[in-house]
């Protein structure tokens, strides 16, 4: 099975990440041509955020839910960063998002 | 802005004769407008606006005056010097007629008022001497356009709809915000409830498309913050339009369905259908986003707000609809609000204390949102009084 790991970068090394439409916009650029749907794909966020908005993320993975749906996305993307904080609150993002 | 001045819109306002008077010496017409004794309410403000909208129609000439004689820097609310400031801003950029605002006596010590003297009507006034005088136009607007002020217990954001749409401008100004906030002591939880507020804001004004302000204060252990998103409309007509269209209905989601035929059995003159699209942009999951993933950064503002203290003044304005954040009616930060006792969206109705109507009409949406810190002598956490 095919792993990818895309790591998102920010411009001006942003320390918050926010709303929909930027999320839509990163991962257009970052990740839509890099992510496999017949395999597994992380999406790794650098140290220098510490705060991922719920917004952002469900933005970013607006696409991905077009693709396969709701019900089969987090088989195929995964998210992480150093901070267990901001994983916190990218699967709860993700949670409300579903 | 100019969709605040809106005759229209407003009550019509007659300018009386008997207020306008001649000045023998330079020969000019002069109306007072004098707000009484008290303090400047939203009522007032709604009179001011139609006054102003009235006298921009009719008597925008170098022939007149216009007057505001207050008697002390006393506010209803934050927002009510805030759009009193806007005002005399869009007075000066368009009004050919003179504009002139007396005090008699300062009174800063409220929460509600402190802030006033961080705004470039109070600075600039008070550049003219103790009978207040806005002569120097060109330096008003420019303090007033400048897009960041940043002082020891004030920041602010002017952001047009270009400025706004640019990148993670969101995450950029919640940056500026966390940044604002550690000059005092304040617990990290409400640091970072305060900047995620401010962050969904702006990312739900991108989605609007208008020009906005977010103005923070701080006093007495409050953040007393301001967000002013002006745009064509109210935030709740596009649910509305949505759910009416057969075919947008299914993007609105089932939620609206299953709750608006208990509620539509109580519409009437104090609690209408917009008011109930108004309750139902809060909840988690209905989005006018077309997109399947959207719909929670509101929900992010309520449960903020569900955490503050039970009299801590908050609301939110569109239109002529308020909305009162208060605690005890906002559950317990879950994905539905039932802004009732029993926190049930689809079979209970809001309580009836929370729903207002306001003279103003407000295009677009207004937050005030209060966010305490500190702690008492007895070991609580401050409330909005800061007591």
């Amino acid at each position: 099975m095919e792993k990818e790991k895309i790591m998102l970068e920010f411009e001006n090394k942003y320390s918050k990440i926010g709303d929909f439409d930027y999320g839509k916009d990163i991962y257009e650029q970052q990740a839509k041509d890099r992510v496999v749907f017949d395999g597994e794909n992380i999406i790794a966020f650098p140290d220098y955020v510490d705060f991922v908005s719920p917004s952002f993320i469900q933005g970013f993975i607006a696409v991905p839910i077009g693709n396969v749906g709701k019900e089969n996305v987090l088989e195929y993307i995964s998210f992480e960063s150093p901070r267990s904080e901001v994983v916190k609150q990218i699967y709860n993002g993700l949670r409300r998002a579903m | 802005m100019e969709k605040l001045f809106c005759p229209h819109r407003a009550k019509p306002f007659t300018i009386s004769k008997r207020k306008v008077k001649l000045d023998s010496n330079i020969k000019r017409w002069r109306f007072e407008f004098d707000t009484g004794n008290g303090q400047l309410t939203g009522r007032q403000l709604a009179q001011l606006y139609s006054a102003v909208s009235t006298f921009l129609d009719k008597y925008n000439s170098g022939m007149y005056i216009f007057a505001l004689n207050m008697r002390t820097f006393d506010f209803q609310d934050k927002n009510v010097y805030i759009f009193l400031e806007l005002l005399a801003y869009y007075i000066l950029k368009h009004g050919k007629f003179t504009f002139e605002v007396f005090f008699d006596q300062p009174a800063f010590y409220m929460l509600e008022s402190v802030g006033f003297q961080n705004t470039a009507l109070y600075r600039f006034m008070m550049n003219q001497g103790i009978l207040k005088y806005i002569e120097n136009k060109t330096d008003f607007i420019s303090f007033y356009e400048n897009p960041q002020h940043l002082t020891d217990k004030w920041y602010r954001r002017v952001l047009n709809s270009d400025a706004i749409a640019v990148g993670n401008i969101s995450g950029q100004i919640a940056e500026e915000v966390e940044s604002f906030l550690k000059r005092y002591d304040i617990p990290h939880s409400t640091t970072v409830n305060t900047y995620s507020v401010v962050l969904e804001l702006i990312s739900n004004a991108k989605h609007n498309d208008g020009d906005c302000i977010l103005d923070i204060d701080i006093c007495n252990n409050v953040i007393n913050m301001s967000f002013i998103n002006l745009f064509d409309g109210r935030m709740f007509d596009k649910l509305g339009f949505m759910y009416r269209d057969d075919k947008l209905f299914q993007n609105v989601q089932e939620k609206i369905h299953m709750a608006i035929g208990y509620h539509s059995l109580h519409f009437g003159d104090m609690y209408t259908e917009d008011d109930f699209y108004f309750i139902s942009t809060f909840q988690e999951g209905i989005t006018t986003r077309l997109e399947p993933s959207g719909g929670t950064g509101l929900t992010t503002v309520v449960n903020a707000i569900a955490e503050e203290d039970e009299n801590a003044y908050s609301y939110v304005l569109s239109g002529n609809n308020l909305l009162f954040l208060r605690k005890s009616f906002l559950g317990d930060g879950g994905s539905i609000v039932g802004f009732n006792k029993t926190n049930d969206y689809f079979r209970d109705i809001p309580e009836r204390s929370i729903i207002d109507r306001c003279q103003l009409y407000i295009p677009g949406v207004v937050f005030q949102l209060v966010f305490s810190f500190g702690v008492s002598d007895n070991g609580k956490r401050k409330n909005y009084a800061g007591v």
